[in-house]
């Protein structure tokens, strides 16, 4: 025990720090009681119970009152003072199938509602899972339940032939503690006249905040494009090059890597280990001089997906709890859900230089496994030869590459920022008050199914032109039925405590699954294809 | 011993649609000493008198006779954070066996404290207790019938969970 007598003595205070820091952080539940009418003007309120003077009791998702009727209106179920159930309006899902209960306000005792609350920030904190969904679970859902489609909003456009989707938003913000910008390429996008469209979807079981989405006008030359380096900054390309050369674990994967097009190198997961390491070599001849930057379209697997889903099946009905841990400030539970993720890495991209070392270049961490994203990484100019090694290292059977390229860059340019002209709602549960995406503190909040078309008037610019997507927000996972079966709150502890030991024994399970993960996400959709 | 079903997770504890389990600890000359310490579901607190519902009957009992009382809104959210927190140490555990250094398991401590206290912590905020932090009156909003006892109501065809 040497050691310890040599720790220096500031740690201890330190250490001090890290125990109080953590030590307030007592989950309460707040129920406040009041009696009719709630406020001055109408309202409408979520999740209250409603106790009459006679004893019974309403539970309701929804609660309507008017302060001009003697009546209010709700959804849910009814209990009598022995809490048998009288009656119910919605299925246990929470989808309306019945008619409205029409409740006297005369006969209404008090009307409770509840919050937890976590004492660490002094703030109330929803739950921020919503749980038990079941609206429109399809087959390939329940076939596969770590399969159910689901990400971030997804957004569509025009590419010249067919309306596709062209990006998916802030795909890692899977609460507001995650909450971030994203900055997507459309790089398919075809804008016609004056006017720029993006159809945004919830494809998912899935709540989304929105708070932009604005449009990025990049103007280039021709034979260029434009591509951000992920750091805020835009450089027009130019002689872009295909690669000559590619080699992967599973032999030459060249045809697949010269486009974007949608067919993708793809290489099955370790049947040991979940986060083994692959790697694909790539060739390119007769490089240009000048700065030059690797370009590399893809996007994750599934693998992600299934992974994040499978952990909150672990956690089960405390999922909800865990998140609110997060959101208040649990650096020691967001650093256990965080590590996940550091174990299964980005793209790494390595150079070979004229020693044959291998240097990296960068890396790739973008998540979402639904539309493949266009990246650059600046090559150093010293790794520069006229045949050009560059080695990709990932997690096996985690990343989808669909595009590789060389090119040379030019000047750096400032983006045209547009923002939505007009937003309508075409298919919409009615949550969002006009004007949409015009405020972020009044962001736009989305329920599965929801459409909605926004759109954008390009600025007059003589030539061509690259647009991003910018946009900003998060969105909370509906918990799947499916998944509380699988509640368990031991292999939760393995998942978050021991994930290097988890990802060796998941390994199996995920290979069983492995093969119809893409076809089952796909055909989960909440909605069909626009 | 408080049953399953008046340990409800937070989330649950919000729609529940009965009262929250409740112990009192009374005094009472009458009473031999193996009767004082009830427990059961609050049903309502009115006029100084708190009504449990047992599993035999529906008691009233009069506030004057409640040394103590302690309320179980839900169930503590103790279990996870030490496990996770104690699985995390492992490696300073192996660490510590190889290098035969018991910085190792220092540096680790945090980790494991914090996880015990964390626990601690959260096994706190699951109850509320009378007369230590509340009056006899800030439980009743977690009684089955915060408004009172309805007239009319049969305690026979009371039931608990």
């Amino acid at each position: 025990m040497k050691y310890i007598k040599s720790i220096p003595g500031f740690l201890l205070p330190v250490l001090l720090a890290i125990l109080l820091f953590n030590t307030r952080c007592a989950t309460t539940l707040v129920r406040e009681l009041r009696q009719p009418p709630l406020a001055s003007v109408d309202s409408s309120i979520t999740n209250v119970k409603v106790h009459m003077k006679d004893g019974s009791l309403y539970v309701l998702a929804i609660f309507d009152m008017d302060n001009n009727s003697d009546t209010a209106y709700g959804f849910g179920t009814y209990y009598d003072q022995y809490r048998n159930v009288i009656k119910f309006n919605t299925d246990p899902s929470g989808q309306w199938i019945d008619d409205r209960f029409l409740i006297p306000m005369p006969d209404i005792a008090l009307i409770e509602m509840n919050k937890i609350k976590n004492n660490m920030t002094g703030k109330i904190i929803g739950i921020t899972l919503v749980s038990a969904a079941t609206i429109g679970v399809t087959a390939y859902c329940l076939a596969n339940p770590k399969a159910c489609f689901g990400s971030c909003p997804t957004f569509y456009s025009w590419d010249g032939t067919d309306t596709t989707l062209m990006a998916e938003g802030f795909s890692s913000s899977i609460l507001r503690k995650y909450e971030q910008e994203d900055i997507d390429m459309l790089y398919s996008a075809c804008s016609t006249d004056s006017t720029f469209n993006l159809r945004l979807t919830n494809e998912a079981l899935e709540t989304h905040v929105i708070r932009y989405a604005d449009v990025m006008v990049l103007p280039r030359g021709d034979g260029e494009r434009v591509f951000s380096d992920g750091k805020g900054s835009f450089f027009r390309t130019y002689d872009i090059t295909a690669p000559l050369e590619c080699q992967s674990p599973e032999g030459d994967c060249l045809e697949k890597l010269r486009l974007m097009d949608k067919r993708e190198r793809y290489g099955p997961s370790d049947p040991e280990n979940l986060i083994a390491k692959e790697s694909v070599e790539i060739t390119f001849a007769d490089v240009p001089q000048g700065e030059l930057g690797f370009i590399i379209g893809c996007r994750q697997s599934f693998m992600t997906t299934y992974l994040f889903y499978q952990g909150l099946a672990y956690l089960g009905k405390s999922a909800g709890y865990f998140a609110a841990r997060i959101e208040s400030g649990d650096k020691f539970l967001q650093r256990k859900f965080d590590r996940i993720k550091d174990l299964l890495g980005g793209i790494e991209v390595f150079v070979q230089d004229p020693r044959g070392r291998w240097i990296k270049a960068g890396e790739i961490a973008e998540s979402g496994p639904i539309a493949s994203d266009v990246h650059l990484i600046m090559l150093p100019d010293e790794l520069r030869s006229e045949n050009m090694n560059i080695r990709l290292r990932m997690t096996k059977g985690l990343w989808r590459i669909d595009y590789v390229a060389l090119g040379r860059l030019g000047q750096e340019v400032d983006p045209i920022l547009v923002e939505p002209t007009d937003v309508v709602a075409k298919n919409s549960a009615g949550m969002n008050t006009p004007p949409l995406l015009k405020d972020p503190q009044n962001p736009l909040v989305t329920l599965p199914g929801d459409v909605y078309e926004i759109k954008y008037e390009i600025p007059d610019l003589s030539g061509s032109y690259d647009l991003f997507l910018k946009s900003r927000g998060y969105y909370l996972e509906w918990i799947r039925e499916p998944w509380l079966e699988e509640e368990n709150h031991v292999m939760a502890a393995i998942f978050f405590g021991l994930p290097k030991l988890y990802m060796k024994n998941a390994s199996k399970d995920f290979k069983k699954a492995e093969a119809t993960l893409e076809e089952s996400f796909w055909k989960s959709r909440y909605v069909g294809k626009n | 011993m408080i049953p399953a079903s008046y340990l409800q997770s937070p989330a649950d504890a919000t729609i529940g649609i009965k009262g929250s389990w409740i112990v009192l600890n009374t005094h009472n000359d009458t009473l031999p000493p193996a009767e004082e310490s009830i427990s059961g579901e609050l049903i309502a607190i009115q006029s100084d008198t708190v009504y449990l519902l047992t599993d035999s009957a529906l008691i009233a009992v009069n506030s004057s006779m409640i040394n103590s009382a302690v309320l179980y809104l839900f169930k503590p959210q103790t279990a996870i954070t030490p496990i996770i927190a104690g699985l995390s140490y492992v490696p300073n555990v192996i660490g510590a066996i190889a290098k035969a250094e018991g910085a190792f398991l220092l540096i680790g401590a945090p980790l494991l404290i914090t996880g015990a206290l964390m626990s601690a912590i959260e096994s706190a905020g699951n109850v509320m207790k009378y007369p230590d932090k509340y009056q006899l009156t800030d439980l009743t909003k977690f009684a089955r019938f915060p408004q009172g006892l309805p007239s009319g109501l049969d305690p026979e065809k009371l039931h608990l969970k």
